[in-house]
């Protein structure tokens, strides 16, 4: 008896799904070979990262319990879960101790769908269990329209946060900083990298090549004036097609009064 | 053959409380997010009773009521409701959330617990500056909480992707500036900052010092110097309006299906294209002319009684305060120096400055004689 409660205690053992699991963001590191509903089997003996379950705790920080399976074998399988940073990868965990496992698994399948997660687990005496992990519905942002609200546009109207919160994990990342580049568009109007300027403490800046989407930058800056970026003024305001050179057709951008757009490659700049 | 109806799908009660609790939340949504938004439905003409969050003031329109954390806290406080709870029917069974009071008080409005927290995130990953985190729990399951964010869903809303005009010119045959917002995302605060919202921005930054006190005044315009205005709207990720948003967000298209007009109008008024023919336009040439209440809602001149959070002066798109109310400060990167609209409630309505596309010069500093309201915008990124 004595032994049973030490063994629950050292391994934190727990017997049904986490109660955050019912409003997940999304799931990530997913096992590159298992397919939905395929019986876990090999390689026997050995751990595998099933797939990392991302949510919002308490504090605001993006978190994910990552999900990891040790095949059965010569002994039964276990299941090992572990909370990290979403920005972390589950792989770099998987030989770490776990912060919650469930032994004596005989089999597991899992397959994942649009809303949910579902896990089906055999135990060496006879029980089954069933867990179904569910996630917030998916957020598209809507098309933008009259009445629309950013806050809408942006995300849903009500997040449902995990009620703990896993002071552990302190790990804090910055902001990027002021004047680091967000938005990697380059001089032929190509996306090289999407948008991050989400992410930018106090918003962004752009300075206008002459593309739909221009370079765009962390921080605020004031356009138009003396060596500033001159500021967009739209690419369809002139009813025609414009040229792509600046120093041909600047006319995407301006300038405040008393300064003129100067061109430096595609960008456009206020002299 | 009749065919057999169809029985309706019931949803099987779920056997754990946990899985219970989470259906009923799910369920719960949409009466939350009612109150959140809605919540100047619940408040009657007495006006609801905790002092100490806000002060009934029949000058203050019902749109202050709506996504406002002082609401929020009244109500469950039992100061709109004697018995604050939304009830959902699930299962058979009626189930009853409350609000938990598990916040710190804010000393700088009461020493009450509050029932939700606000926030400016501290890292970058959450698609949400700033909002309000609840603790809701349900009564029929004891044990079990839900922690969730309310969006500030009310305040600014979208300016469509058009070709607009920006300012006046002198001859209508001119074409003046224009410029148009074709792949741009733009949001444009509905009302003035106000007080309340202020207050909130100098909790978030630590400086209760500079909290106003008076609840009377958190409804009114915040009236702080340009260099606190420009760091308000970035600190939540924002910009200060500029006055060609603002010209394009009062200046009624002539078609509005026509997003690429030949030629792109700049009406003199919100309401009317020529001045002339409105209120203003019949003041300017009668002396006498008698102010109507209506004349009031669209533009509060002088004369006008003061009301505050109205919304029967939205223009097109759906932005409060065109003409009249307070003297607005704007960024204007086209005229740097044109950075005030002056009409507003300290003119009289024959007075020349109240028309569209017509700014003055500010130097940035509160002045009592003419207090400068502001509003921020946002511009989302793909």
């Amino acid at each position: 008896m004595i032994y049973f409660f030490l063994t629950l205690f050292s391994f934190n053992l727990f017997a049904s799904q986490p109660n955050h699991w019912s409003h997940l963001f999304e799931v990530s590191d997913r096992h590159e070979f298992y397919q939905n509903h395929e019986p876990i089997l090999k390689p026997k003996d050995s751990w595998q990262t099933l797939f990392g379950l991302v949510y919002i705790d308490r504090n605001l920080k993006r978190i994910k319990d990552c999900v990891y399976f040790r095949v059965p074998g010569l002994e039964n399988g276990v299941l090992k879960l572990k909370t990290i940073s979403a920005d972390d990868k589950c792989e770099d965990s998987l030989l770490k101790d776990g912060d919650k496992e469930l032994i004596d698994i005989k089999s597991l399948q899992f397959a994942v769908f649009e809303n949910e997660l579902k896990i089906d687990l055999s135990f060496a005496d006879f029980r089954t269990e069933k867990w179904v992990a569910k996630f917030q519905s998916t957020f598209t942002k809507p098309i933008p329209k009259m009445g629309l609200s950013s806050s809408v546009y942006k995300s849903p109207k009500l997040i449902l946060l995990a009620p703990e919160s896993d002071t552990k994990l302190v790990v804090k990342r910055d902001f990027p900083s002021d004047n680091s580049l967000c938005h990697d568009i380059n001089e032929d109007c190509e996306e090289l990298k999407p948008s991050s300027c989400a992410d930018c403490a106090s918003g962004w800046y752009e300075i206008p090549n002459g593309c739909a989407q221009g370079p765009k930058y962390c921080g605020s800056l004031k356009c138009g004036k003396k060596n500033r970026p001159a500021c967009r003024r739209g690419l369809k305001w002139q009813r025609k097609v414009l040229t792509t050179d600046c120093r041909v057709d600047s006319s995407f951008a301006y300038c405040s009064k008393g300064f003129s757009v100067h061109c430096e490659g595609k960008k456009a700049y206020c002299r | 053959m009749r065919t057999r109806p169809h029985a309706p799908v019931k949803m099987k009660r779920p056997d754990t409380p946990e899985k219970l609790f989470t259906q009923v939340i799910e369920a719960a949504k949409p009466q939350i997010l009612k109150l959140w938004e809605e919540g100047d439905r619940l408040i009657t003409k007495a006006g609801p009773n905790c002092p100490q969050e806000i002060l009934h003031d029949p000058k203050v329109g019902r749109s202050y009521y709506q996504c406002n954390p002082h609401v929020w806290q009244c109500y469950w406080q039992s100061g709109i409701v004697q018995n604050p709870t939304l009830e959902i029917d699930l299962f058979g069974q009626t189930f009853h959330l409350v609000a938990k009071a598990t916040f710190e008080p804010i000393s700088a409005f009461s020493t009450n617990p509050r029932t939700y927290e606000m926030f400016k995130r501290s890292e970058p990953g959450l698609n949400v500056q700033y909002g309000y985190i609840i603790d809701v729990q349900i009564k029929e399951i004891p044990g079990l909480s839900q922690p969730m964010i309310l969006t500030d869903s009310c305040r600014d809303t979208y300016l469509p992707q058009r070709i607009y005009a920006y300012g006046k010119v002198k001859d209508k045959r001119q074409e003046g500036f224009i410029w148009d917002n074709f792949d741009r995302q733009i949001f444009i605060d509905k009302f003035y900052v106000s007080n309340r919202q202020i207050n909130e921005w100098r909790l978030l930054s630590n400086e209760p010092t500079k909290v106003v006190l008076d609840r009377k005044r958190w409804p009114e315009p915040a009236f702080v110097d340009l260099k606190d205005q420009l760091a308000y709207c970035a600190f939540y990720g924002k910009r200060l309006l500029e006055a060609k948003l603002f010209d394009a967000a009062t200046m009624s298209p002539a078609d509005l299906k026509e997003t690429m007009p030949e030629i792109v109008m700049r009406p003199e008024t919100p309401w009317q294209r020529d001045l002339s023919k409105s209120f203003l336009g019949m003041a300017r040439i009668n002396p006498d002319y008698q102010l109507t209440p209506l004349d009031c809602q669209l533009a509060q001149v002088q004369g006008c009684n003061e009301r505050l959070f109205t919304t029967d002066s939205a223009t097109w798109m759906g932005l409060n305060y065109a003409l009249g109310f307070y003297p607005e400060s704007f960024q204007n990167f086209i005229d740097p120096k044109l950075n005030l609209k002056k009409s507003s409630r300290y003119f009289a309505p024959a007075a020349n400055l109240h028309e569209l596309g017509t700014y003055a010069e500010w130097n940035g500093e509160q002045d009592t004689a003419l207090p400068i309201a502001f509003r921020c915008y946002e511009e989302v990124t793909p």
